[in-house]
């Protein structure tokens, strides 16, 4: 621990010192009486009272929680030497709030003893925060020296995003081909009845439908759907967010929150997700499947973050195994940055199945008076107008705001999809 | 209100010439003080204090009494004044301690009065007993000034370099 000088030392010592020489000049051995407590006090507090040692240790009730969840952090002290005052400060990071205890808090130690100090963190937002830095400021008695010094024991802390209440999803245009929870378009093996047909050599024997084969007089079979998986590809746009002064959430947190919804429930389907988080820092995951893969996609959406970046960036810098033909591109997006705005028109453009979940901005801002209001208006036009467009080109735009559920949102989108399709009909 | 209370004794006990310089001197330390608790600054504290000191020297220059047995008093009050203004700025700064705190602080500044006032006694128990001596005496005197100094030296090396190896460390 490093020593610093308490205010004390230096006015005690200036006035003992003043006194001494007083009494010198004047010959009065009554300034040296004066003098004598401050300048004993002084000597005692520096060499008396030595270097204050404790240990510290900080243990969490556990590594992973959920948004909203509170989690119980112990910090055990040991000292060595009796400390009068010890001032103990666990810095919180971004995404914690202290809701019990006193952080920070003072303490008096003896020696020997050992202490828990006990906090309740309330995990306000998703991430992945690390804490472990204690701050501890000691004082002895006398107090003429403080100390300082950190006592290093970090803790990484997963939050994950509090899940959004989602009734369905949306379902692919295409099916891939492993075994899933998805109706597939093709006809094969498979539970739900699709069609019938003609008999035809190496037709099992039990797709005969022998009902129908008595009505026709020739051997009927039955065509069915085979259920498949699918592969789903959440695009998050991270190059720019709207958050107002007032409020806790962003767009940017609520997106992930969303993506994280949704990855969860596709993976359930037995689905491969994949992610591709595009902003001023490109990242990536690959599509798969399993509880593995949902580890995965949930420690990559913690990473994220807005990285301001000038650079231009197109799909063309995303690995193209990241997008596999007939994937479903669901991007999660506020529709603010045009960098991200042509990418999504781009990967229509290239055939990809894309829907849009549009994270609202629009509560986020606030206009002002006069010329504010009218450029606000203006705003909301372009961003209509913006939607149109992706919707002229066959991409669902669903918007999504903290007045309904992302469950109403998406159903825009399924409604689009099922429209869509039966125009093309 | 200690500070008050000291300049009030010190003009009561000084002599008719001493007490408008006095009362004024330990007037502007009372004001100082106020203004160090005030802007929560500890600079003016020292200042506060050599003030008072300042006032018990004015009586000590113009009534100039043989042995001023009430020294010791002003000492263990001084000392007092200090750690309780001091205290009372630590206070503002500090974070939430534990209960008992703040009494155990109190009755150790209490203690350390108790330690002055002793100490001071002494001093001019054995200044008393001394007095009548010759050079030899002063000679005693003006080592124990010197001694008490280079304890302070000493002391403040010691500081400086334990804060340096930790410095370094």
């Amino acid at each position: 621990m490093t020593p610093i000088a308490s205010p004390r030392l230096v006015s005690y010592l200036g006035l003992a010192s003043v006194c001494l020489l007083a009494a010198l000049a004047l010959r009065r051995p009554e300034l040296v009486v004066v003098a004598a407590p401050f300048a004993l006090i002084v000597a005692v507090g520096l060499l008396w009272e030595g270097r204050p040692q404790v240990r510290a240790w900080l243990t969490l009730d556990r590594d992973r929680a959920l948004e909203g969840d509170e989690i119980s952090a112990e910090i055990e002290l040991n000292a060595i030497t009796t400390i009068d005052l010890l001032e103990l400060h666990l810095p919180v990071p971004r995404g914690l709030s202290v809701v019990e205890g006193d952080n920070p808090g003072g303490l008096h130690l003896r020696a020997g003893e050992e202490r828990t100090v006990s906090l309740r963190l309330l995990c306000d937002r998703w991430g992945s925060v690390e804490l472990g830095e204690l701050r501890v400021r000691a004082r002895g008695r006398i107090g003429m020296l403080v100390w300082e010094g950190r006592i290093n024991r970090p803790h990484r802390l997963q939050i994950y995003p509090r899940p959004e209440l989602l009734q369905s999803l949306v379902a692919p245009l295409h099916t891939q081909l492993a075994t899933g929870d998805l109706l597939a378009r093709i006809r094969a093996d498979g539970l739900e009845f699709a069609d019938t047909r003609a008999f035809v050599s190496g037709d099992r024997l039990r797709s005969v439908n022998w009902r129908a084969s008595a009505r026709r007089g020739e051997l009927i079979v039955n065509e069915r759907h085979p259920d498949r998986n699918a592969d789903v590809v959440l695009f998050l746009d991270s190059f720019a967010e709207a958050r107002s002064a007032d409020e806790a959430d962003g767009t940017l947190e609520r997106a992930v929150r969303a993506a994280a919804t949704l990855a969860g429930r596709y993976l359930e389907r037995r689905d491969r997700v994949g992610l591709v988080t595009f902003g001023g820092v490109l990242r990536w995951l690959e599509p798969g499947g399993g509880l593995t893969q949902r580890y995965r996609l949930i420690d990559a959406l913690l990473e994220t973050g807005v990285e301001f970046s000038y650079a231009w960036k197109d799909v063309n810098i995303i690995p193209a195994r990241t997008l596999p033909p007939g994937a479903l591109v669901l991007a999660v997006t506020p529709l603010l940055d045009e960098r991200s705005i042509a990418a999504l028109f781009d990967l229509r453009a290239r055939g990809h199945d894309l829907a849009i979940v549009e994270v609202a901005p629009e509560d986020a801002v606030s206009p002002g008076p006069g010329v504010d209001a009218l450029a606000y208006r203006l705003w909301l036009l372009r961003r209509a107008g913006l939607r149109a467009r992706f919707e002229r080109s066959g991409v669902a735009v669903a918007r999504w705001n903290d007045d309904y559920p992302l469950d109403a949102g998406l159903e825009g989108v399924r409604a689009f999809r099922r429209r869509a399709r039966l125009a093309q009909r | 209100m200690l500070a008050s209370g000291l300049t009030a004794w010190l003009a009561l006990v000084a002599g008719p010439d001493a007490v408008r310089p006095v009362a004024g001197i330990g007037a502007a330390a009372v004001v100082t003080l106020a203004l160090a608790l005030v802007s929560s600054r500890p600079e003016p504290v020292v200042a506060a204090l050599a003030l008072l000191a300042a006032a018990y020297v004015a009586i000590l220059v113009i009534d100039a009494p043989t042995l001023d047995a009430r020294s010791a008093v002003v000492a263990a009050t001084l000392l007092a004044i200090g750690e309780l203004a001091h205290l009372s700025l630590e206070a503002r700064l500090a974070v939430t301690g534990e209960g008992g705190t703040l009494a155990r602080r109190v009755g150790w500044i209490a203690v350390l009065a108790v330690i002055a006032l002793g100490l001071g006694a002494s001093i001019i128990a054995v200044v008393d007993v001394l007095r009548t001596g010759g050079l030899a005496i002063e000679v005693v005197g003006v080592a124990a000034a010197v001694g008490i100094v280079a304890l302070l030296v000493l002391a403040a090396r010691e500081a400086l370099a334990l804060a340096e190896r930790d410095r370094v460390d």
